[in-house]
């Protein structure tokens, strides 16, 4: 009972967050005023807002909503995956080079094509060449020490950061670069419903891909002849978890940009929630995580006139939580 | 359950298209064992003991000859018929993220699950019961990393047994333990095995352990051939001066109305003499 | 930043000096061959006297300056890509042809390769006050290098014209037409200023600049910055004016909050005044904005340059902008005003069709 009241807080409270959040922004709307334009989508309720009031609401802030509890629910349970596979608290889509390749891919997409379908798709494909290359430098074993997969993954973000750089080289100074140069600080600034109908049905299949793996995980940290002597097909399982983790980065990566830090600090937070058994941990983390990023990206839209890039305020945020964790667990996770 | 090996051999890396490759062991390796039996795995350290239990159950394969399990080639099992058979038992080891003891032992029944499902409460019981059966139900709520060596050896035997399985496969379970807990496993385990008439194959490095299962025994080392037998053919001083290099007496004793067999080595008469010797 | 302070007042001098038409101070330092400049980063440069080829860095508007205050483009032996692009798509190449044969070979991906720059053999080069590395490094190969600053530290949308005109009048050794263009600018202000006389704060409308625009980005311009100097010079109260410094990316929330009276559009991007009537951008909803409802979105001009940084055109981007701040006060056609500029200083008689292009430029020229 008290498990399922636990439940259903980690359901509600993104919701109320998101609801909550609806009536946040530079743009003043009234809180009730808010919550009957959204239920007037649903019946009928006299207008009594102006189409500026309610086109804020519906068209500017609710697809950002969606956007921001998708994306950090997304790029933490990605995180939360990958640490528990591999038994590894250092290991994250930016830390395996993943975030940096799908950055690259999209920085490219954008330059040729603009946002839109053809740039997920290369942002997926740079991110999983990103992450191969990380396993290939890293010598493609599950029991690769920590500090090699973590060297092997700054290896290759670093190459993907120069061609990203390479990219920004190239680009007109005066019309695209600012762009890109911006948008790679991560900012969900002109999200619509078009970003959610292109990047959200890749965000949400991996989320169910991790979910239904999400107790097999547990065994996927074992070692790997522990694991298979339990039964399961190891080396697809952990491609499906890898590509799962992957679609979810490149996705939000080439809606938002890079947004550092979420997929590496909410996994140890849910974790101090709810213990180490990954069958609660990846559900708990989109939960905290899709929280986390709405505040943020409440925070990135209202504090100043000019919006503020997430990545900024995720690492303030973030990299002193971590200094904290590193100095009370010592770095032993135990 | 019958367990066969015919003419198994192993070596590390890919073949080299001209030169022979350099075997593991010295002879290819046959072994035949029934329902209750168990064999013990005796060498010294590097001589391939738990590479021989990896190939044995497939973990790694054999680069010739093969495993028989009822007269049947393990390759001809589906992974999960195979594991719903065999449970092996690793040697224990601390995790980044601790599980608790009973996740753990839960993870055991994953051939029963499907892969798209979690585990339900009909698993968690069953896991409950195999910690109950070994003795460790009190610890069902702690962390794997905070429970001692032994009592998580003891875990990771519950979670082989939560699958059922018909032959067990143990890498060195009582090694780093205290004598006391040594005591436990060893005893769990013949408990086990002869209870529930399963077939055990077990690496250890203490020849009386060997004594202590009975059954057959096979000898591992660099420089010579694998030998299987029963226990009292194998377990002799000259083999142990072979295979180990080491001097030991073998003798009997009665405790309790009852005799049994044990090796003591020589340095340990030797030592109270004249410890400036080391004449091993 | 003394540095730069230094030579603001030397600039501000040689204006005054220029304005009394004595041009004694710099005669004292002319020799036969040579004669000394000082440049906007307040360094002394020795430069020939006869000036035969420039070369122009990335110091983008400034070849408009140059042949506003010269009537000439021969001397344009090489220039930056972006400024070439935009000069041969503008009617510059229509008065003037010769800039199409200027050379951009020095600059590859945004950087001066100072062997192909020697190649060119420029009497003078001339590059932004703020790429201090690169003004050194052609220094060293000894071309005489004179450093303009983009930046201004006054409220004057023309200081920067002013300055760039009297400098290149220093440098060619002219200063009548100069003068002249000069006070072309302070005449259009101050019949600005006379027109707005008596204008009220709330009569101002409210202003936005909407510098770069896309459907993933909407960068406005606030202080610090020329449209919020061109707003506040022609009656209109910047939106942005305490919220933005530079540019700065907004949300359309912010827009909201703003909702101009009317939106500016610079070349700098593809964005034209019907996109935003049509509401074309996913995620932009522009419909209620007040400026948009009101069909008061306009594209800034691009007439010999962008009229928003300071270019050659600058005293007509005053009444241009003047004009479509408050229409009932100024009542001169703007097509006229352009006509008799570029008369006047181009020597060019311009078609009702160029004019119409000037006052309606392309989404193309965002991309030079």
């Amino acid at each position: 009972m008290k498990a399922t009241l636990k439940g259903l807080f980690f359901v509600l409270f993104p919701l109320f967050l998101g609801v909550l959040s609806l009536s946040i922004g530079r743009f003043e709307v009234d809180f009730t005023v808010q919550v009957q334009i959204l239920l007037s989508q649903f019946m009928d309720i006299e207008q009594t807002w102006t189409d500026m009031e309610e086109a804020a609401v519906i068209q500017l802030r609710l697809p950002r909503v969606i956007l921001a509890i998708l994306i950090g629910g997304g790029l933490s349970i990605a995180g939360a995956a990958l640490q528990g596979m591999f038994a590894n608290p250092l290991v994250s889509p930016d830390i395996l080079g993943v975030s940096a390749g799908a950055g690259f891919g999209a920085a490219l997409g954008i330059l040729l094509f603009g946002h839109g379908f053809s740039t997920q798709i290369i942002a997926l494909i740079t991110g999983m060449l990103a992450i191969g290359i990380t396993f290939l430098v890293g010598g493609f074993k599950k029991e690769m020490p920590i500090f090699m997969m973590v060297l092997a993954g700054v290896v290759t973000s670093a190459l993907f950061q120069a061609f990203i750089s390479l990219i920004k080289f190239v680009a007109d100074p005066e019309e695209k670069l600012p762009s890109i140069t911006y948008w790679l600080m991560g900012s969900l600034g002109t999200a619509s419903y078009y970003d959610i109908l292109i990047g959200a049905p890749f965000i949400i299949i991996g989320m169910v891909i991790l979910l239904v793996l999400r107790w097999r995980i547990n065994i996927l940290s074992l070692s790997e002849e522990e694991a298979k002597s339990l039964g399961i097909s190891v080396a697809k399982t952990r491609w499906l978890v890898i590509f799962a983790a992957t679609i979810i980065t490149a996705s939000a990566v080439s809606i938002a940009g890079i947004i550092g830090w979420v997929g590496l600090i909410i996994p140890h937070i849910a974790r101090m929630l709810v213990g180490n058994n990954n069958r609660f941990v990846l559900p708990v983390s989109i939960s905290i995580g899709g929280s986390y990023l709405l505040i943020i990206d409440n925070l990135a839209r209202t504090l100043t006139p000019a919006e503020i890039p997430l990545s900024i305020l995720t690492a303030i945020v973030g990299a002193p939580f971590f200094a904290y964790l590193l100095m009370r667990t010592g770095g032993g996770w135990k | 359950m019958k367990l066969e090996v015919n003419g198994g051999n192993f070596y590390y890396g890919k073949r080299k298209k001209k030169t022979e490759p350099s075997f593991l062991y010295r002879n290819s390796i046959n072994l035949k064992l029934c329902e209750g039996e168990i064999l013990s795995v005796l060498g010294p350290n590097g001589a391939g003991k738990t590479t021989f239990l990896k190939c044995l159950i497939g973990l790694k394969d054999w680069k010739q000859g093969e495993t028989r399990i009822e007269g049947k080639s393990i390759k001809d099992y589906s992974s999960r018929e195979l594991w719903k058979l065999v449970g092996y038992v690793p040697q224990a080891s601390k995790m980044a993220f601790a599980y608790s003891v009973l996740e753990m032992v839960t993870m055991g029944r994953a051939m029963y699950i499907r892969s798209y499902s979690q585990p339900s409460a009909k698993d968690e019981a069953a896991a409950m019961e195999a910690l109950e059966s070994i003795g460790i139900a009190h610890l069902a709520y702690q962390s794997c990393n905070s429970i001692s060596g032994g009592e998580l050896q003891l875990a990771l035997i519950a979670r082989t047994l939560v699958a059922d399985p018909k032959l067990l496969i143990l890498d060195e379970p009582e090694s780093h333990l205290d004598i006391q807990k040594q005591k436990i496993i060893l005893q769990t385990i013949k408990k086990l095995v002869k209870e529930q008439n399963i077939t055990c194959i077990i690496n250890t490095h203490y020849p009386n352990h060997a004594f202590y299962f009975g059954d057959q025994v096979m000898m591992v080392s660099k420089q010579q051939p694998v030998i299987v037998g029963k226990t009292e053919e194998i377990m002799t001083e000259e083999n142990m001066e072979k295979y180990f290099d080491i001097r030991v007496k073998k003798v009997e004793t009665e405790v309790e109305d009852r005799t049994f067999t044990s090796m003591i080595p020589h340095y340990l008469s030797e030592a109270t003499q004249d410890s400036q010797q080391f004449n091993l | 930043m003394k540095k730069e302070i230094i030579g603001l007042s030397f600039v501000s001098m040689a204006i005054l000096a220029g304005c009394g038409s004595n041009t004694e101070s710099q005669e004292v330092e002319t020799t036969a061959e040579h004669k000394l400049i000082e440049d906007e980063l307040g360094r002394e440069v020795e430069i020939p006297s006869e000036i035969d080829q420039v070369v122009m860095g990335s110091i983008l508007p400034y070849f408009s300056t140059w042949f506003v205050a010269t009537n000439s483009t021969d001397e344009i032996v090489g220039m930056h890509p972006n400024s070439y692009n935009a000069a041969i798509n503008s009617i510059l190449k229509e008065i003037s042809p010769a800039v199409a044969d200027a050379n951009t070979s020095f600059v590859k991906n945004g950087e001066v390769n100072v062997e192909t720059l020697m190649q060119l053999n420029p009497d003078v080069y001339f590059e932004r006050a703020n790429e201090e590395m690169s003004v050194q490094k052609v220094e060293e190969t000894g071309i005489p290098t004179v450093a303009l600053d983009t930046a201004t530290r006054t409220d004057n949308p023309l200081d920067n014209f002013e300055r760039w005109v009297s400098i290149t009048g220093e440098i060619t050794g002219t200063s009548d037409r100069p003068d002249q263009i000069i006070e072309e600018g302070r005449q259009a202000q101050a019949e600005v200023d006379e027109g707005l006389e008596g204008v009220s704060e709330e009569e101002k409308p409210s202003v936005m600049l909407l510098q770069y625009h896309s459907e993933n980005e909407i960068s406005v311009g606030g202080v610090n910055h020329h449209g919020n100097r061109w707003i506040n010079a022609t009656g209109g109260q910047d939106v942005a004016e305490g919220d933005i410094n530079g540019i700065k990316e907004v949300n359309m929330e912010q827009v909201y909050n703003w909702d101009p009276d009317i939106i500016y559009i610079t070349n700098f991007t593809e964005t034209q005044p019907e996109d935003l009537y049509d509401n074309v951008f996913r995620g932009q909803d522009w419909s209620d904005v007040t400026a948009v409802r009101e069909q008061q979105v306009y594209k800034i001009p691009l007439g010999i340059y962008r009229w928003m940084p300071p270019s050659g055109d600058a005293p007509l981007m005053l009444k241009w902008m003047a004009q479509k701040n408050h229409p009932e006060r100024f009542e001169y056609s703007i097509e006229e005003e352009i006509k008799t500029y570029y008369d006047k200083f181009y020597d060019y008689d311009i078609s009702d069709e160029q004019i119409y292009d000037v006052l309606n430029p392309s989404s193309e020229a965002a991309k030079y």
